[in-house]
């Protein structure tokens, strides 16, 4: 596992150390070391099962909240250990925001699901103006402007989830999580998506794992690529992490190019 | 994506965000610790209910001996001199009620089961469960009013002999109230069997009755017993139907045409007198409470216990077994296996015999006898319901007037009202809301969304569920021990607000188990949301799980709340008064609208009588008006999800 060791220090926004996540006691994913560099979009790619999504949800803790859930190792955020004792990880989550699989917009309207996590959060600003500035940065601003009150669930899907990211980012997050944010989505929101993605990088750093190749190669600055050693292996392992083009063109590892040019049947 | 819209300034700068995470926490923390001591009430009443029973049996057992408890031919604790304490008087009473009810409800319940789950169309099912569900849901003193009235005259007519208060009209009315536990419960068995069964079955040229006789029943089996047990356990701690029709004389008989006394109805008995607190006759009551409490907790116990076995079961029936062949062929050559074969194929094809032309048309003429026999079992209840709704209008509209609602009961009947009993059931209500809204809904956000989940969390809600089911005579029981007697500084005895905290009891299991389910129902993803946006899981709760839970939870309540309304067996035990001539406050004398009509009904005139019946149709338009705002709530929040 290579490091990114032609950069400098202050440009690392997240840094893995030998990071495991375990439920009871089954090891989902093992022994990671990654950097993760400031607004760089960077894709976690492999087969299902490998842990990609474990290893996501440490980045803002979300595991917690799954009993019987224990990470080793430690990440840092901008030089400061996340699983730190002194960090709670509901602060920590103003500064790393996520987008799920599935849009779950909250069961409310479409102003207060944003309104809410500035609420929450104890923004002292103006709402209204925040609340727009993130419905435009994600497109949606045109089409929602004249139903701000209804309900959420009233909109499409691929509706959905870009609220759902104005959601993350009205808190001005410093990183993004997007756990395979498309593959609940037809052709055309995915597409819609994939641009987003892209323009948030002047703002954000997005770190995205997906099960769409192409998707990771169109979107991804680096890529990460997560797979099992072995035949036995339960735990996934990082294979190899480069940039993208490198990733997808001229890989060090058979495993990785047999993944990449579809040899191995990438599940789902 | 259109350019323009990037272009707005970030309205944000760092000093706007400022959160006091650490009050937030320090609050959250207080707040569960509140939580963890409303779940704990449920518990507290457990043990109470245990404990109150357990230590006046045992008082009672020191001055009785068990033998003479149990052998003893008669019953007459009442008696100054040589009174005679034979439980087998009362119990027989009781069982021979609950075999009647039982004899009239499984197959009625099971045949209206079948017609749900296999002949309705959804059109019909769609009025049917809910018209059903509302019988169970009737106050069972409208229903004693209904057999004592309605039903029994109307036996008189076939069985002349039959005296006005008995036992078999009493049973077949409870049997018609315990029949939507049996249908509904042996509904959802016989939809859990597999529909694997049911093309095998049609596949094999089975006709829909011989299908549904000899596949599904058996198959969904357990679950039927299940749903029975549950039923009896509900028969034997009914209360006002049988205090009410099937009379008060402690009579050791088997002979249904008879006035008898069942455990229950004693207990009403004894309680609408004065009784001493710590006199031998209060600790007879509650021995005979002990004893009903006992045997409604196993059947409970066993009848949920077989239902989730037979779930699984059921889930589990379709899961392809290994094959077992792998045992030495019998012996013998192949070909002598052959021709045994061969010979048996030619013994077969001669006895199969084309079938007669009227078999047929039997088979044509049973299928649809069957279907009209099940169609008239699901329609039982709801004719029941009918006629009760035509006799009250008979006797009670005329009746019905401004001066009935707005004045006081009156010795004479014509100017006799029902405002003192309104007031009271207003004030029942009221405080039935104060004291379960937070405590049900409290107690069911701890121990879902706090408690962790463990064995000891299924324990509590095992608890809960027997809470549930236990009869609301030991809760009269309780109201009258804890809330009447030993809380009386504050209660000042038997006052509306011992009844209130005793109705809260009541209903609280209900809410609990109501509200459970309903912030189960939120989904796992928008509470990831939530917290993926930075929320506390207090923030969680307040800003999206309560919310999206509402209509579901207001439901719940509503639902308990009309149970509390209509109750009427645990007040008389914690000692409503007869008759009330002023509006009730919250330390004083009490009656309230079931109380008015028990009390009513006791009398031989015909005008009081019709008083009664005006007295239940404004009660059962408040029950109904609940239960409709509970649906309706329902269904608006189906309609928005």
């Amino acid at each position: 596992m290579q490091t990114l060791s032609r950069q400098t220090q202050q440009d690392i926004i997240l840094q893995c150390n030998d990071v495991s996540v375990y439920y009871d006691r089954q090891c989902a994913v093992k022994g990671i070391n990654l950097e993760i560099l400031r607004h760089e979009i960077v894709g976690l790619i492999g087969p299902s099962g490998c842990g990609k999504s474990s290893l996501l949800r440490c980045f803002n803790r979300l595991n917690d909240l799954v009993k019987g859930t224990k990470v080793t190792g430690w990440i840092s955020l901008n030089g400061q250990n996340i699983y730190d004792p002194s960090v709670n990880p509901v602060e920590l989550r103003k500064q790393v925001g996520m987008v799920f699989q599935r849009p779950n917009p909250f069961p409310k309207s479409i102003y207060d699901n944003i309104a809410v996590g500035l609420k929450v959060n104890g923004y002292r600003g103006d709402k209204d103006e925040l609340v727009e500035y993130s419905l435009r940065q994600v497109g949606l601003w045109e089409e929602v402007k004249n139903r701000l009150k209804k309900n959420a669930l009233t909109l499409s899907g691929g509706q959905q989830q870009r609220l759902c990211i104005a959601r993350a980012i009205a808190l001005q997050p410093d990183i993004i999580l997007m756990d395979e944010p498309c593959s609940a989505l037809d052709p055309i929101s995915t597409a819609r998506i994939e641009e987003l993605i892209r323009e948030l990088q002047k703002d954000y750093t997005l770190i995205v794992v997906t099960h769409n190749l192409k998707q990771a190669s169109l979107i991804s600055d680096r890529v990460a690529f997560f797979d099992f050693q072995g035949e036995q292996e339960e735990a996934g392992h990082l294979i190899e992490y480069d940039r993208s083009e490198i990733i997808f063109q001229r890989p060090s590892y058979r495993a990785t190019q047999d993944y990449v040019t579809g040899r191995r049947m990438p599940l789902r | 994506m259109n350019s323009k819209q990037g272009e707005m300034e970030s309205p944000v700068s760092s000093q706007n965000w400022q959160r006091n995470l650490t009050a937030a926490i320090a609050i959250e923390t207080w707040f569960r610790r509140g939580l963890a001591l409303l779940a704990s009430i449920p518990i507290l009443i457990t043990i109470a209910i245990i404990a109150i029973v357990l230590i006046e049996s045992f008082l009672f057992f020191q001055e009785i001996s068990l033998w003479q408890f149990l052998t003893d031919t008669q019953w007459t604790p009442s008696f100054r001199s040589n009174p005679q304490y034979g439980i087998l008087v009362l119990a027989s009473a009781t069982f021979m009620v609950t075999a009647i009810a039982a004899v009239t409800a499984v197959p009625l319940g099971i045949m209206g089961a079948v017609y749900l789950a296999e002949y309705a169309t959804p059109n019909i099912r769609r009025f049917l469960k809910p018209a059903l569900e509302a019988i169970s849901g009737i106050p069972t003193v409208v229903l004693g009013y209904f057999t004592l009235l309605v039903f029994t005259p109307f036996l008189k007519n076939i069985i002349p002999e039959l005296e006005t208060f008995n036992a078999l009209s009493a049973g077949i009315i409870v049997g018609i109230l315990i029949t939507p536990t049996i249908a509904s419960l042996s509904e959802d068995a016989l939809r859990n069997v597999p529909d694997e069964f049911r093309d095998g079955a049609y596949a094999l040229g089975f006709t829909k009755s011989e299908t549904i006789i000899k596949i599904l029943i058996p198959a969904a089996f357990p679950g039927i017993i299940a749903s029975i047990t549950l039923a009896i356990s509900q028969a034997l701690g009914e209360t006002m139907i049988v205090a009410i029709a099937a009379g008060q004389n402690p009579n050791l008989t088997l002979n249904p045409l008879v006035a008898v006394e069942t455990m229950t109805t004693f207990i009403i008995q004894v309680s609408l007198g004065t009784v001493e607190s710590g006199s031998l006759l209060f600790h007879t009551i509650f021995t005979v409470g002990a004893i009903l409490f006992l045997i409604t907790l196993a059947l409970n116990t066993f009848g949920n216990w077989l239902t989730r076995r037979s779930e699984k079961q059921i889930a589990g029936l379709l899961t392809p077994q290994a094959e077992l062949s792998q045992q030495e062929a019998p012996a013998g050559t192949i070909a002598e296996e052959f021709e045994y074969t061969q010979a048996l194929g030619e013994r077969i094809k001669n006895t199969v015999v084309e079938q007669e032309r009227w078999q047929q048309r039997f088979r044509f003429w049973r299928e649809r006898g069957f279907r009209l026999l099940t169609l008239l079992a699901a329609f039982t209840g709801i004719i029941v319901l009918l006629v009760l709704f035509y006799d009250l209008a008979q006797r009670g509209l005329p009746q019905l007037d401004w001066q009935f609602l707005t004045s006081f009961a009156s010795r004479k009947a014509e100017q006799s009202g029902i405002l003192a009993a309104l007031a009271g059931t207003l004030w029942l209500f009221l405080l039935a809301a104060i004291l379960i809204v937070p405590v049900g809904i409290g107690a069911a956000i701890y121990l879902e969304e706090y408690y962790p989940d463990n064995w000891l969390n299924r324990v509590i809600e095992i608890n809960i569920a027997n809470l549930a089911a236990v009869p609301s005579i030991i809760y009269g029981l309780l109201g009258l021990q804890l809330f009447v007697h030993l809380l009386e500084p504050i209660t000042k005895g038997n006052t509306i607000l011992a009844a209130g905290l005793t109705v809260a009891a009541i209903a609280l299991p209900t809410v609990i188990i109501t509200s459970r389910s309903a912030l189960r129902e939120i989904s796992e993803s928008i509470r990831q949301g939530g917290a993926a946006v930075g929320m506390t899981k207090g923030q969680m709760l307040r800003y999206l799980v309560i919310p999206a839970a509402l209509p579901r939870l207001i439901t719940g309540v509503l639902l308990a709340l009309s149970q509390a309304v209509g109750e009427t067996a645990a007040l008389l035990a914690v000692g409503a008064a007869a008759s009330v001539r002023f509006i009730p406050e919250l330390q004083s004398k009490y009656i309230t609208l079931p109380v008015q009509i028990f009390h009513w009904l006791q009398s031989p005139s015909e005008e009081v009588r019709n008083n009664a019946a005006a007295a239940t149709i404004v009660l059962l338009v408040l029950v109904l008006l609940l239960n409709v705002i509970a649906v309706f709530l329902r269904d608006f929040y189906r309609r928005l999800a």
